[in-house]
């Protein structure tokens, strides 16, 4: 194609980009298919996806091993989201809990973003003023649509949209995760889990 | 559509990706290759 080494590696890495998206959406529908939590895994992979891109957070070393872990995270998620809200209604207890815990939720997620985002690495460090303004802006914009999406979910939704309320409050509860050290060193773990 | 046609539209999709990622503080999950030198906060 005539293209110089720039810009065959600019083409590289958004090619990588696109493949982690692809690949992660495939797997996650496969799962999310066998254990009946399709959608759950849909919302929280979307939902970690869309709000990383202005946060940051903790990486894993390798392709292979984020794919793994991702989707290790977004099933045990998903799993959760939709079974323990219909574990609680067959047993007649009740769910009102729920509503508290993702409010819970979203405070501490609320709280670690401000004080933490955005969260560059070593790749992708992140200098620009007005971008990091930018980030923060972007994080608490995304984080109110998701708040608000959880409450009309809830509100409408009945069982089913508490579901994905819960599926949505996780996906920012795990991503603010990232951003904590505590995050950053279970991450960092794992990526050196597979070495031992 | 012949091979060239095809790889200047991979290209470009891809060149469009990798901007996007430059924009942002990380792509969509967990991991995260060398940014390229023409797309990094200068």
């Amino acid at each position: 194609m005539g293209y110089n080494a720039e810009k065959q590696q600019v083409i590289a890495y958004g090619l990588t980009a696109l493949m982690q998206v692809i690949i992660i959406f495939l797997i996650l529908s496969l799962c999310g298919g066998l254990t009946g939590c399709w959608t759950e895994s849909l919302v929280i992979f979307l939902g970690v996806g869309v709000l990383r891109r202005a946060t940051g957070g903790a990486h894993c070393s390798t392709f292979n091993k984020c794919i793994l872990y991702s989707v290790i995270s977004v099933v045990l998620l998903s799993l959760s989201a939709h079974f323990i809200p219909l574990y609680l209604d067959a047993h007649h207890s009740s769910i009102e809990i729920l509503y508290w815990v993702c409010c819970m939720i979203y405070v501490l997620s609320g709280w670690i973003i401000y004080r933490k985002a955005p969260v560059d690495s070593p790749q992708r460090p992140i200098k620009n003023a007005d971008k990091i303004k930018r980030l923060r802006k972007n994080c608490f914009t995304v984080m109110l649509l998701y708040g608000v999406g959880s409450i009309m979910l809830c509100w409408w939704g009945g069982l089913s949209g508490l579901q994905l309320a819960m599926s949505l409050c996780f996906a920012a509860g795990w991503q603010s995760f990232t951003l904590t050290n505590g995050g950053s060193c279970m991450i960092s773990w794992m990526d050196r889990w597979e070495k031992r | 559509m012949n091979k060239k046609k095809l790889f200047s539209i991979v290209s470009l999709v891809a060149t469009f990706f990798a901007t996007l990622v430059a924009t942002s503080a990380c792509w969509w999950y967990l991991y995260q290759p060398e940014t390229p030198e023409s797309l990094q906060d200068k």
